[in-house]
């Protein structure tokens, strides 16, 4: 049995562990990441790698801000190119209805003093995504500060850096149980199997699987997996640079060694399987050929699926516990956490260090629900209600 | 094969040296190097170079081949024209909308 001793535990190896691992290692912080698995295996590693301001929440607004600030220096910060480009985020309408909310987020966003994001008509939406054909869109929203990133070397790169700030990076190091003081008043480590790890915080970063692991010491969090799927063509000369995003929750961008990246978030049935079944094979890559006719000719040369953790409202839940003390959420990022995860990873290691953080958490913690039944979530209604929605924006 | 860097991943022109620095730097399984360096990541899906990977990483570790964990294999097997599936799209998710 291995038995260690340190001051901050983080559980899960994924882009929020090892940005807050790095963080609190940069500031001096004695941390320890267990991952299950590898670094970047989870919803880490099944990314798309978009990173935008235009149409965020009022409250991850500022998150968006200064992440996009941070990654504009975070190669030399991190030692590695993290092929970060600001080549814009599109919002694609297909009917008036997908406009007027576009209108709305647009509206929205200047009464917060942000106007960077511009409206595209039919025309300039073909300008900006040459392949698409173009039957059925209305038009669209353009911010050009916005991007995409390569998700898995930002993941390695946060892991990397901390690793060489002292702290300790352990994959294959499933956590078993989160271990509580005999009063249960606070958190004294950790144990899997093998090891255990005694530590005065204990921070879960482990994404859709948070809320079991949370629920073992009585502290339930609501987050549900939703399964994404992705597939990816064989290499193109470059022809996209924007991240686009549209209906059917559909996505695409186009990396730095010419592949489309072809994202659908949607499927409601909760899946396990990281991959695509062939029923959904068919279909999306059936959308493919639909919404980019000129593609018709290239190929799609792989599929997979991942979860991510969404959460009631669709915005992160970062909640430092005051019972039991020591025990920290930082999970339903709702896939989010790519593109937010250096602004959230440093207020969570402020908060921890310092007490307070220069932009608040406070929003995030699970207070903001209240009362409300976790159990209740996602069951006997729509995925996203009108009223969690409205909440949302 | 240190001092001949060779290109061990032909579709995404990896080399020996990317590879080995990546196991020296600890990842050790053929799914952490693909994800690292993009060897396998290609139009063959890492047919060709994920026997010479999983050899080296064996080599360095001084362990067995056979306790190399594959790749995951995900479809399609081999690459699949896009127009193939004109007319297979059935309609949108049910219960899912819009998020901006």
């Amino acid at each position: 049995m291995e038995k260690f001793i340190t001051d901050i535990t983080v559980i899960g190896g994924g882009v929020i562990g090892c940005s807050i691992a790095y963080h609190l290692a940069k500031e001096g912080g004695e941390v320890v990441v267990l991952e299950e698995e590898t670094v970047a295996s989870g919803a880490s590693g099944r990314n798309a790698g978009g990173v935008r301001k235009q149409g965020r929440n009022i409250h991850e607004f500022p998150f968006a801000i200064e992440s996009a600030n941070r990654f504009l220096c975070l190669n030399d910060e991190l030692g590695l190119e993290l092929e970060y480009r600001r080549h814009g985020n599109v919002q694609i309408a297909f009917n008036e209805n997908q406009m007027e909310t576009l209108r709305d987020v647009l509206n929205r966003q200047e009464k917060w003093g942000f106007c960077e994001s511009k409206l595209l008509d039919r025309k300039e939406v073909e300008g900006m995504v040459p392949l698409l054909s173009l039957d059925g869109v209305v038009g669209g929203i353009y911010c050009p500060t916005d991007g995409h990133i390569n998700p898995f070397l930002l993941n390695f790169g946060f892991a990397e850096k901390a690793k060489s700030l002292g702290a300790k990076i352990q994959s294959h190091s499933p956590v078993k149980k989160i271990l509580l003081s005999e009063s249960g008043e606070r958190v004294i480590g950790v144990s899997g199997e093998g090891f255990e790890i005694r530590s005065n915080w204990v921070i879960n970063a482990t994404g859709i699987h948070a809320r079991q692991l949370s629920k073992t010491i009585g502290c339930d969090v609501p987050i549900q997996p939703v399964t994404v799927e992705m597939v990816v063509t064989e290499p193109l000369p470059p022809i996209l640079k924007p991240y686009v995003m549209g209906t059917q929750s559909f996505g695409c961008r186009q990396t730095m060694k010419g592949n489309l990246l072809f994202i659908y978030s949607g499927p409601t049935k909760v899946m396990d399987s990281q991959t695509v079944s062939e029923e959904n094979f068919k279909r999306r890559i059936g959308l493919l050929s639909l919404m980019f006719k000129k593609l018709k000719s290239f190929s799609v040369i792989r599929s997979w699926a991942g979860c991510h953790d969404l959460s009631e409202d669709r915005l992160p839940i970062i909640h430092f516990y005051e019972k039991p003390k020591g025990y920290v959420i930082a999970a339903g990022f709702s896939g989010h956490g790519m593109a937010l995860s250096p602004a959230f990873g440093e207020s969570v290691s402020e908060t921890l260090l310092k007490g307070k953080a220069t932009l608040s958490l406070e929003h995030f913690s699970l207070s903001r629900f209240g009362d409300m039944d976790y159990n209740q979530f996602g069951k006997g209604r729509k995925y996203l209600s009108t009223a969690a929605k409205g909440k949302a924006l | 094969m240190e001092e001949k860097d060779l290109v061990i991943c032909r579709c995404e022109e990896v080399t020996s040296n990317q590879i080995l620095g990546a196991i020296r730097a600890g990842y050790i399984s053929l799914s952490e190097i693909k994800r690292r360096t993009t060897a396998g990541m290609g139009l063959c899906q890492g047919r060709t170079c994920s026997k010479i990977i999983a050899s080296m990483i064996a080599n360095e570790l001084k362990i067995n081949l056979g306790d190399i964990q594959q790749c995951s294999v995900r479809p399609p097997i081999k690459p699949v024209e896009i127009g193939l599936f004109e007319g297979k799209y059935t309609g949108p998710d049910d219960e899912m909308d819009q998020e901006v």
